[in-house]
């Protein structure tokens, strides 16, 4: 009965897991930069989210898409800015940037906000309903629908919009795309501020179930990246794949060999996929 | 008297058949032109033999020794050179650096430094790219990228020379040169070659012999001569053609 | 820079700071000792960074895995074993080296971002790892002994970086040096020469993690005490990176004048500014990413040098 639970708790993290990752692997897939600040992103989603119920009593759920919002200007004026001066140069060197960005973000998260650990708590955030043995709480399921919403939300984004279909055009070759007029520095940007605003609201609902402090991204980095890599690099649902089989294999590990293996479970999927399937469970193969 | 032969080949790609059982042969002193219109497998034939692809199926015999499935590195060690469709030159590095660092590796592994240099600035004078040995590959033109791509091979002291597309982007007065060029070495240095061409006219200029693929099949292996008049050859040649008009 | 002036700039800095603790006229404080020690540890990192990353080709973002090593195989030689230092630090060493080649056997075989990312993985990895074996002192850290004389840390990295330098300038006008910079440039093409490139990569991986876990086995004994979070954190790799970057990735004096640059400036920073100190290491990878890629070292050797140089970086990369 607990192993039910457990894999009920996986599950209901890699939801969570899917949400953070869906940016990181849309603007991989399109620009083939890998945002190594994309945690610090997630930190400023928990700040927003923390400050407007904190200061204006908003809720989480609410602030949600003022929490995408605001990243999504962000994101735009960063890639604009800052990442598409380095686009073109060594993967390398884009590398370092965000990852300066990263730092730089996080440096001032922690000038501004101080390091002291806080929490958005609204009263519900501990409820939740239970059957049998089963106890499902509220904000995680929450996290895990609007998770699946979002996939498929950007799913029919991608398919349908006029946007969307610039967006796919540029991943799949920039020189074909800007022969067909889209304006691909633009496109990128976009791309990138969609990216950065999905990790925002990754890190509202992040904010309600875990402490925030303005160190928090890089692990959130580093889970999301093997979230994408696993699911699949330039597939639409494979962050959702990816995040489910993360989830679930950080909480049975955790469960069965103690909490303090799951780092190195979180970890060893990653070096294990990078070495044996690059290409994630829903990737193609190539020679 | 073969040098090198291949012997039913195959190499699939996931569900792709790209090569199926293609045979070969190269005769010591011989050139061998392969032709075939694009995406028809002279690429992946010389990846196979190289190196890059393992075959599916099939053997590649090199002095009669199994080679198929060995490292690049191995094979170029053995003393088979080859050329790159898309050139490679290693753009930090000037031409001399480029070849030495060929001549220090190649089939003489245990060669000292100054010998290497040596015969780097042989190869590089055989391809007559002397005046420009201090230079950066970034200030060639394409023709002098394609000469330093050669006197790469060379410099490893190869005893067979595979040269992919040499020529293609080449204006018809440097195409002439390079042809003479491939005669050249060949005569200095006792070289088998085996290369790679989809304009017929280049391979008619200099072969001995001529096969064509198409498909990823031998389907044609002759005199120059005689390929040309060839009826598969003919069909396969034809039909690109008719497929680009109607395209057009 | 021609070769004969490279090395006698190089042998009149190494003689100059040789002689300058223990010199009765120039003598220099123990502030400034202090702050070369800590100069030198990260150029040998910056260093070791820059044979794979520079050289090579392959940006490491784990690389601070080696310095972590090293400093735990030095703190444990001396403190369970009571090994001498200099023993332990060689152990520390060959142990950095071993560790390259295990992980570089599979790690190497990645191109691009796969190799970066795995790289940073393994990193995080060993920390948790290391916060987790009973031996290692766990989460809790490890106490070295003091030592009597902070000129043994001076003199001990001064010796390091030196040694490292020249290896470097050997095995860079040899075979091997052609090898590394073959791959770098064009993998295929290398292999195409002859060139065993895995072979290739994993001695210059090893040749990275040697000098690096010197550096940590140097930085653990001077620094009295270490644990997993302060000597696997991943901001040490950013760091060498920077460094190396910030200097001239793929030259051989590059990485060492960007950790004294880098080094003096967040010192400077940190006593003086203490604000601006805090956005600096951020700021700093930024700005060097877009403006300055190839490093101080290019910079300095262009015929010119003006604004356009900043500008044609930005524009050459956008899109």
């Amino acid at each position: 009965m607990f192993e039910f639970q457990v894999i009920i708790n996986g599950l209901l993290l890699g939801g969570l897991y899917a949400l953070m990752a869906i940016g990181m692997s849309l603007i991989w897939g399109v620009t083939n930069v890998i945002n190594l600040a994309h945690g610090a992103l997630i930190m400023l989603g928990a700040y927003t989210t923390f400050w407007l119920f904190k200061l204006l009593n908003i809720d989480p759920f609410v602030s949600l898409a003022i929490s995408f919002t605001t990243l999504f200007v962000f994101g735009f004026l960063v890639q604009k800015y800052i990442i598409n001066f380095v686009i073109r140069a060594k993967m390398f060197i884009t590398l370092l940037l965000t990852f300066g960005l990263d730092i730089l973000i996080t440096n001032v998260a922690q000038t501004a906000w101080t390091s002291n650990f806080r929490q958005t708590s609204p009263a519900y955030s501990a409820n939740g309903f239970s059957f049998g043995f089963i106890t499902v709480p509220y904000v995680r399921l929450s996290a895990f629908i609007i998770s699946i919403i979002l996939v498929f939300a950007l799913y029919i984004f991608l398919k349908k919009t006029k946007t969307g279909q610039a967006i796919r055009a540029v991943s799949q070759d920039i020189d074909a795309a800007r022969l067909m007029g889209i304006n691909v520095a633009k496109t990128f940007a976009l791309t990138f501020a969609i990216g950065s605003g999905l990790a925002g609201v990754a890190g509202s609902m992040i904010g309600v179930l875990m402490p925030i402090t303005p160190q928090m991204g890089g692990i959130f980095t580093l889970k999301s990246f093997v979230v994408a890599l696993v699911g699949g690099l330039g597939t639409i649902f494979g962050p959702l794949v990816g995040g489910l089989f993360l989830g679930l294999a950080e909480t049975l590990g955790s469960f069965h060999l103690g909490a303090k293996y799951a780092d190195i479970i979180v970890f060893g999927i990653l070096v294990l996929t990078l070495i044996v399937k690059p290409t994630g469970i829903l990737g193609k193969n190539d020679e | 008297m073969k040098i090198i032969e291949g012997r039913k080949i195959t190499k699939r790609f996931m569900g792709l058949l790209a090569l199926e059982e293609v045979d070969f042969e190269l005769n010591k002193g011989e050139i061998l032109g392969l032709i075939g219109p694009n995406g028809s497998g002279k690429t992946t034939l010389i990846n196979v033999i190289t190196g890059f692809y393992k075959p599916t199926s099939g053997k590649v015999i090199y002095k009669n020794r199994d080679i198929s499935g060995l490292a690049p590195y191995k094979i170029s060690r053995l003393g088979i050179g080859r050329t790159f469709q898309i050139v490679k030159p290693f753009m930090e590095l000037s031409v001399l650096e480029n070849v030495t660092t060929a001549a220090l590796f190649g089939k003489n592994i245990a060669m000292p430094k100054p010998k290497a240099i040596q015969i780097a600035n042989s190869s590089i004078e055989a391809v007559g790219l002397h005046d420009k040995s201090s230079y950066k590959p970034g200030a060639l033109s394409i023709a002098e990228l394609k000469k330093l791509e050669i006197a790469k091979a060379i410099a490893l002291s190869p005893d067979v020379l595979f040269l992919d597309e040499s020529m293609a982007g080449l204006n018809p007065k440097e195409t002439e040169a390079a042809m003479e060029l491939v005669l050249k070495i060949r005569e200095q240095r006792n070289l088998s070659i085996f290369f790679v061409e989809h304009v017929m006219k280049v391979v008619m200029g200099i072969s001995d012999r001529v096969m064509v693929l198409h498909h990823g099949r031998k389907i044609a292996d002759g005199k120059p001569n005689e390929v040309v008049k060839d009826e598969n050859v003919i069909k396969a040649y034809l039909g690109k053609r008719y497929k680009e008009q109607k395209n057009a | 820079m021609n070769k004969a002036s490279e090395f006698i700039i190089l042998g009149i800095i190494t003689v100059v700071v040789a002689i300058a603790p223990v010199m009765p006229v120039i003598h220099i404080s123990a502030f400034i000792t202090r702050f070369l020690i800590g100069v030198m540890i990260y150029a040998i990192m910056a260093e070791g960074w820059n044979v794979i990353g520079g050289y090579t080709g392959y940006p490491s973002f784990g690389n601070v895995v080696f310095f972590g090593l090293g400093a735990y195989v030095t703190a444990l030689s001396m403190i369970d074993f009571h090994i001498g230092f200099l023993i332990s630090l060689i152990l520390a060493a060959f142990a950095g080296a071993l560790f390259a080649v295990i992980i570089g056997i599979p790690v190497l075989r990645l191109k691009g971002h796969y190799f970066a990312i795995a790289t940073l993985g393994i990193g995080e990895i060993m920390m948790a790892i290391t916060l987790n074996v009973p031996f290692t002192g766990e989460g809790v850290g490890l106490s070295l002994p003091i030592a009597s004389s902070s000129l043994l840390f001076y003199y001990t990295s001064l010796i390091a970086l030196a040694a490292f330098i020249i290896f470097l300038k050997l095995i860079l006008s040899g075979r091997l040096g052609y090898g590394i910079i073959a791959v770098r440039e064009d993998e295929d093409a290398a292999r195409m020469m002859g060139i065993n490139t895995v072979i290739v990569k994993i001695k210059a991986f090893a040749i990275s993690g040697f000098f690096t876990a010197i550096a940590g086995g140097i930085y653990a004994y001077w620094s009295t005490f270490i644990d997993p979070p302060t000597v696997y954190d991943p901001i040490i790799s950013v760091k060498m990176i920077i460094m190396a970057v910030f200097g001239g990735a793929g030259t051989i004096l590059g990485p060492v004048v960007g950790a004294f640059i880098i080094m003096f400036l967040s010192d400077f920073l940190s006593t003086h500014f203490t604000l601006l100190h805090t956005f600096f290491f951020g700021g700093l990878i930024v700005l060097t990413a877009i403006f300055l890629p190839k490093g101080l070292i290019d910079l300095f050797s262009q015929k010119k040098i003006g604004w356009n140089y900043f500008i044609k970086n930005i524009k050459k990369y956008r899109v």
